[in-house]
């Protein structure tokens, strides 16, 4: 770009300087003063010491938490619950995108099916039809029901056929004069080629289970505690005081040291990390499935 | 599209003898999308027949044919539902949260791409981004977490020596002497859609910004140089060159988010909202799901929901006809 020297270019750079380097203060402010607090010593919280660096640290917290029984758990499930669908979600969705993403005339009934998915876009029979649906098929208070009804996005289904789409056709055709038949095809030729596509689309699951609540609280009763994953464990504990309770139930009032404030900010930081440290390696890659996405809608 | 229509012509048995014609070499294919399209049926398309509920009076023993209707036209739900005073209420609340929402997100997207379109430093460029993006991968249920403890106060007052027992922006606020006494924001009414959409904000700009960026990259350099040498200042040039470019991308957006004004999800304000908060925080969605789930009044809760998805499929076509007259694209 030519330089400009300006006036009025050095005022514009140093309104956007401004503007974005505060907007970086205004985003990681708060995740830092989570990790801060929940090293601190509870005496420096409560005497309202720590407001960005932790004040006399310690893993007191951490060492709580990993010790007691329901955030571990909740974690190991919310893990087993991001692979478990990420996989099948990979899985429903490739396999009926890469159809939807060739010519109509080599597909049985893709025009109907096309209209069938799309359609799901824009109208749905809502939160209770689809609660009696999951209760009918008795998935409620399993795993399943966390991750079979949401199985396929339509949203990452379009931004899928979309990467399909951009794979030449002239490729497949070779191969099937070769002799290679359409699922070799898709195995063999599509998937390899489309890996960008299934980091993409995988972040885009993986980063729902994670962070999904809502699911569980509609369909886990306090029946399977066990199964509750983090983000609902998030929500008991920082809104319902629920990990003093239990401590105090059990007998432990002794033993907790730890005020509860660092516990509740080191969960809060222990169920963000996981995601801070994936997306940045995948970034380039969800940029181009963003724009796909938005253009396709 | 004059393709299908003759086909479509050939009526009911010539459409299923030209799809099943497809067979011998799509049979795989055909296979492949079984999965699929048996989970778009189960629970997509299975739900509409619990539809059904909201013209009966459900019970859940009778099954939903069995129920009885819920008077002589099956209207009986939707009618009480619009004798209930606080229903204009909630309609509005979440109106009123979606619009505030396309008012501050959206120009603030927007700035925050073309300023990063102006950064020359290519390293700066990609800290801003990273960093932008972060509050995208961190849970509603976390954000929401921590807005209450940040947001919390016992109410100390600004003469007390210490404000330990405050959340830190409380802490904050009476630290410059900006507030007398601390504020429980969660608490106040007044509060609510202050805090929901800055924290909506502060979770989407930068993943919002990514459209225009890309947007942005994509323009030919020579646009710009041409215009440095016609004398055109940055902020000439940002205005008539980068936010020219990217306006058909505003607008589609910009319609599409109108179109889904009434679909306000039920997850942050459930999590945000206090019963001292109702009158701002109860939006359709939390509405549906306390009365539906936590009263158990499935027939209702059922026709509050219909009703929302039958308003969003209407603003959703208005908004798309809208943007296919300005832009020429649309979804369909």
């Amino acid at each position: 770009m030519v330089k400009d020297n300006s006036l009025s270019s050095i005022i514009l750079d140093i309104v956007i300087y401004v503007f974005l380097i505060l907007l970086m203060i205004v985003i990681l402010y708060p995740i830092i003063y989570i990790f801060s607090v929940s090293l601190s010593s509870s005496a420096a919280f409560d005497a309202g010491e720590v407001w960005l660096w932790p004040v006399q640290p310690n893993l007191d917290a951490y060492k709580e938490i990993v010790t007691g029984k329901t955030v571990p758990m909740s974690f190991l499930q919310a893990v087993i619950n991001t692979i478990l669908y990420t996989v099948l979600s990979l899985a429903f969705t490739t396999t009926l995108a890469y159809p939807l993403s060739r010519a109509k005339e080599r597909v049985p009934f893709h025009g109907l099916i096309t209209k069938l998915v799309v359609f799901t876009m824009f109208f749905s029979a809502g939160m209770i039809p689809v609660y009696l649906i999951v209760q009918k098929m008795h998935l409620l208070n399993t795993r399943w029901a966390l991750i079979l009804p949401a199985v396929i996005s339509t949203y990452n289904l379009v931004v899928m056929r979309s990467f399909f789409e951009g794979v030449p056709v002239e490729l497949e055709e070779a191969a099937f004069i070769d002799g290679a038949n359409e699922l070799t095809i898709f195995y063999k030729i599509i998937l390899p080629l489309s890996k960008a596509a299934l980091a993409t689309v995988g972040l885009f699951y993986g980063v729902y289970m994670w962070n999904q609540w809502f699911s569980a609280m509609l369909y886990l009763s306090d029946r399977v505690k066990n199964l509750y994953p983090l983000q609902y464990i998030i929500r008991q504990i920082v809104m319902e005081n629920q990990l003093a309770a239990e401590a105090a139930a059990a007998g432990e009032l002794n033993t907790v040291q730890v005020s509860t404030a660092s516990l509740k900010y080191a969960t809060l930081f222990i169920s963000i990390v996981p995601m801070l440290c994936v997306y940045p390696f995948i970034q380039k890659y969800f940029v181009k499935g963003v724009m796909v996405g938005s253009v396709k809608g | 599209m004059s393709n299908q229509t003759k086909k479509e012509s050939r009526g009911i048995g010539g459409y299923f003898k030209n799809e099943f014609s497809k067979f011998s070499r799509g049979k795989f294919l055909m296979v492949l999308m079984i999965p699929g399209v048996v989970f778009f049926l189960l629970f997509h398309y299975w739900p509409f027949y619990g539809l059904l509920a909201a013209f009966k009076d459900y019970k859940p023993k009778l099954g939903i044919l069995g129920s009885p209707w819920a008077d002589q036209h099956g209207l009986a739900e939707f009618i009480r539902f619009f004798t209930i005073p606080d229903v204009w209420n909630y309609i509005w609340n979440t109106i009123a949260l979606s619009i505030l929402h396309i008012l501050w997100l959206f120009p603030l997207a927007i700035i925050l791409a073309l300023f990063i379109n102006e950064l020359r430093s290519q390293k700066f460029k990609k800290i801003v981004q990273t960093v932008s993006y972060l509050p995208h991968f961190v849970s509603v249920a976390a954000v929401c977490g921590m807005l209450t403890l940040f947001l919390s106060s016992q109410q100390t007052s600004a003469d007390a020596g210490s404000f330990a027992n405050e959340g830190i922006i409380n802490m904050m606020l009476l630290k410059l002497g900006l507030i007398k006494e601390g504020i429980p924001f969660l608490d106040r009414a007044n509060w609510f859609r202050t805090v929901y959409i800055a924290s909506d904000v502060w979770q989407s700009i930068g993943w919002s910004a990514i459209v225009y960026i890309a947007a942005l990259s994509a323009v030919d350099q020579e646009l710009y140089e041409a215009a440095t040498i016609d004398g055109a200042s940055r902020v000439q040039k940002m205005w008539h060159i980068s936010v020219q470019l990217i306006r058909p991308t505003i607008v589609i957006l910009l319609v599409m988010q109108i179109g889904k004004i009434m679909s306000l999800g039920a997850d942050k304000a459930l999590l945000l909202q206090r019963p001292a908060t109702y009158k701002k925080s109860q939006i359709l969605s939390t509405y549906i799901y306390n009365q539906g789930l936590t009263q158990g009044e499935l027939s209702f809760s059922t026709a509050v929901g219909l009703f929302n998805s039958v308003i969003n499929i209407i603003l959703v076509v208005v908004a798309n006809f809208i943007s296919n007259k300005l832009t020429d694209t649309g979804l369909w």
